[in-house]
């Protein structure tokens, strides 16, 4: 009985889960506050992970470590795509701008494949392989921290709010040092990120899985799965 | 308004349409097969742009997913041919009646539960990665190391099976978009039409009206599924190969409503307009990255890239698209330009 | 027996309820005007006769005909018409098409041509503008539109959701105005109004909604009497 196997397959799950959520909630804050799907969010994320690996290849840089830089950068850019792109699109319909964003998307994926190639890329930490050992549980280094990055970041995310409680005529205005919280997990995603699942399903059937969920929480609870119905 | 939307061509605009068919059903008497192939291309957007257009242009509904319909159409037509030595001519209408199946259920689904606007968009998306997943696994259909059509012989064309020169698939392509668009003005023109642009303009007061807006727009659903599935299965006979990822894929379904948005969403005209200005540009793009030694492998990419420009530029500046402009500059409107918006 | 029969109507969105037994009579001929603060259930009420929104339980009847659960488009060819909230015309369609549109149901559309010269005689100002974009008129016009389309449909009933939100005064006189005048040509009104001294004085009959239940009912003198209305809507 791989009893075991199973615990040490829910524990990494969850805490991959951790990252994706930190990247949802970014997600969510920017639908929050500008009322717009940024459909190029996960691109933009993958921005952030290439920037990690550069300032690892290239400084060396822990990408644990380099999450300030990334998120300053991504921040940046997040603030100039909204100040030269997306402002202009607050009156135009739902559909356009969801166009927009999936154009922005593309033109993203596109260019990391021409400058990265289309092979996976890893960052070789010296504890990659490293592992934590709580009883039965064999967690691995890097994934463990990279979850626990993005609870530290969801923390101050939440702390912010609490803090500051953005005014509502705020909203366009304040959607720059919300975008930077959204990439703080970019930067948190190759350390776990290319890493092999070991899982138990196919990780394509994986997927698979994850869009037949989609569309179950789409059609049955359009408000998410622990939303409150309105 | 309603006769821009109609195309609404003077007998200016009529007389041109009438010339540049004419100039299309000669061409390839005349120009060499590089040309007929990327106006075959043309034909490929401008027929994809247009069934997408009844769907997004007429009904308003937003569909991200329509390489789905085009996959379906491609690996149903494929399969009865490699399996069972189908003509696609006969597995067209059994393409057909799949996208419509399951553009129905979509649909369905979609339109009973209330998922709106960019949610549906979502749907859709969602459906088409799904199934792209599941070809990937399909083995009968090869799975994800592909299906192969036996390529054609050199003897001749064989329009049955579909078998032969780019010049027959010319015009193969050339008829059905002329087809497809005789259909869309016949659409626009009838009752149907006039109850989509009532959804369209406004769903809820289209509804508090009377207009049964669930039916009006699973028909539009079903329909544009239908359409694209056609074109699934004439591209699947020209490529003579289908991979899971690039037949499904979310770069797909951007790439088939390209025409449609650069032409002007929900008229008649756009897709092909917008399909005349796409491809020459695409293709010189290819031309020029060929001249670099080491451009031929970033090829794909720059396409995308420059795909996904066109896209944000035309939202940014044109967002009615390129030819309601076209046609005010031109005076090819029915009001002879003036005005009309 | 009344032309407009709702008894004990549930209506929810998702979790939260919106409607909870709400019954009302109208009778044909009468204007009823139905008021309440925001979010007391007006809307949902319309759009639940409407069969927009299915309600959860209870029933709807028409003429003594049982109407509940019956898609919009069906209802709306019984002849209850509506006229939204917002006003909800076709921005881009001209004065004329937007009138058009409201004759798609069969009841109306053998007689369209005449309905519409009736339109225009009511709102002279359509028929000058008809060729103009709908989006391009006024509030007041485009609430004219609205109405106008509304009756294109040849509707024995009409449901008002807020006509005069967001019209000039002199505005909003000459929407009641063509609403008394409707009523008089005999088709049967129900009101929705924020502005609950003139609703009231024109209804022949009133119900006050609160969190989705009527916790009021009478004739439109009764409860511009009564206390509570005075106080809570009148500011009295």
């Amino acid at each position: 009985m791989p009893f075991e196997l199973y615990l040490n397959q829910i524990v990494s799950g969850l805490l991959t889960g951790l990252v994706y959520g930190l990247s949802a909630l970014g997600l969510s804050v920017i639908f929050g506050v500008v009322k717009i799907v940024n459909f190029a969010h996960g691109e933009m994320m993958v921005i952030g992970m290439y920037l990690a690996l550069l300032l690892f290849r290239f400084a060396g840089l822990d990408p644990l470590l380099s999450i300030p830089i990334v998120a300053l950068i991504l921040f940046g850019l997040g603030y100039a795509l909204q100040a030269t792109v997306i402002n202009r699109l607050i009156e135009v319909p739902d559909y356009m701008q969801f166009l927009l964003l999936a154009g922005i998307a593309i033109i993203i994926v596109s260019l990391s494949l021409i400058v990265f190639g289309p092979d996976a890329q890893n960052v070789q930490l010296s504890y990659a392989y490293d592992s934590v050992q709580i009883g039965l549980l064999i967690i691995d280094k890097a994934r463990l921290l990279a979850g626990a990055a993005a609870v530290g970041v969801a923390a101050a995310l939440f702390l912010f709010f609490e803090v500051f409680q953005p005014r509502d005529d705020l909203a366009v205005d304040s959607v720059g040092p919300d975008q930077m919280r959204v990439r703080f997990d970019v930067a948190l995603g190759d350390t776990w990120g290319l890493l092999d699942d070991r899982l138990l399903l196919q990780p394509s059937l994986k997927s698979m899985f994850s869009f037949g969920l989609l569309i179950l929480v789409l059609i049955f609870r359009p408000q998410g799965l622990l939303g409150k119905r309105t | 308004m309603l006769n821009l939307w109609l195309g609404g061509a003077n007998p200016r605009g009529r007389a041109l349409l009438a010339g540049m068919l004419a100039v299309l059903a000669a061409a390839p008497f005349f120009v060499d097969s590089y040309i007929v192939s990327v106006l075959i291309l043309v034909f490929y957007f401008a027929y994809l742009g247009q069934a997408w257009n009844i769907m997004m242009g007429f009904a308003g509904q937003l569909s991200l997913g329509h390489a789905l319909y085009f996959g379906l159409g491609a690996y149903t037509g494929a399969a009865l041919y490699v399996k069972f030595g189908l003509s696609p001519w006969l597995s067209m209408p059994v393409a057909i009646v799949i996208a419509m199946a399951v553009g129905a259920a979509i649909g369905a689904l979609g339109f009973r539960f209330r998922i709106g606007g960019v949610y549906f968009a979502l749907l859709t998306i969602a459906f088409a990665e799904f199934t792209r997943i599941l070809f990937d696994h399909f083995t009968w259909v090869g799975g994800s190391s592909g299906l192969f059509l036996p390529v054609a012989s050199r003897q001749g064309n064989d329009l049955w099976m579909l078998r032969g020169a780019p010049i027959m698939f010319y015009y193969v392509w050339l008829v059905l978009t002329v087809g497809l668009l005789i259909l869309c003005r016949a659409l626009l023109a009838s009752r149907l039409g006039y109850y989509w642009l009532a959804i369209r303009e406004d769903e809820p007061a289209a509804q508090a009206l009377g207009i049964d807006t669930f039916r009006y727009k699973m028909i539009a659903v079903m329909l544009s599924a239908g359409l694209t599935a056609v074109a699934g299965v004439l591209n699947a006979f020209y490529f003579n190969v289908l991979f899971p990822e690039p037949t499904f894929s979310i770069n797909r379904s951007i790439e088939l409503i390209l025409g449609a948005i650069i032409g002007g969403v929900g008229t008649l005209m756009g897709p092909i307009i917008g399909a005349f200005i796409l491809t020459p540009l695409g293709e010189s793009l290819t031309l020029i990255i060929e001249q670099i030694p080491t451009g031929v492998q970033k090829l794909d990419g720059l396409k995308q890239v420059f795909y996904g420009l066109c896209v944000v530029l035309i939202v940014l500046f044109q967002r009615a698209g390129v030819w309601p402009w076209l046609a005010r500059k031109l005076r090819l409107g029915a009001d002879g330009g003036k005005g009309g918006a | 027996m009344s032309l407009l029969a709702v008894d004990a109507l549930d209506l929810f969105y998702g979790d939260a309820q919106a409607l909870d037994g709400v019954s009302l009579a109208v009778d044909e001929g009468a204007v009823v005007a139905i008021v309440g603060a925001n979010g007391a259930g007006k809307s949902s009420l319309i759009r639940a006769i409407a069969g927009i929104e299915p309600a959860a339980r209870g029933r709807v009847a028409f003429k003594g005909q049982d109407i509940t659960g019956w898609p919009s488009h069906r209802v709306c060819n019984l002849g209850i018409g509506q006229v939204a909230e917002g006003r909800q015309i076709f921005p881009t369609l001209s004065v004329r098409e937007n009138l058009e549109m409201g004759a798609v149901i069969s009841r109306a559309r053998a007689g369209a041509a005449a309905t519409m010269r009736r339109v225009f005689e009511i709102f002279p100002r359509l028929a000058e503008r008809q060729r103009q974009a709908a989006g391009t008129l006024s509030g007041g016009e485009q609430q004219m539109v609205a109405i106008g389309r509304c009756l294109m449909g040849r509707p024995e009933l009409i449901m008002f959701d807020e006509p005069s939100l967001g019209l000039a005064p002199t505005v909003v006189q000459e929407v009641f105005r063509v609403i008394r005048r409707l009523n008089d040509e005999g088709i049967t009104i129900i009101l929705v109004e924020q502005n609950v001294a003139v609703s009231l004085k024109l209804a022949d009959r009133a119900y006050v909604l609160e969190n989705g239940r009527i916790v009021l009912a009478g004739t439109g003198e009764e409860l511009l009497n009564d206390d509570r209305v005075r106080q809570a809507y009148l500011g009295l």
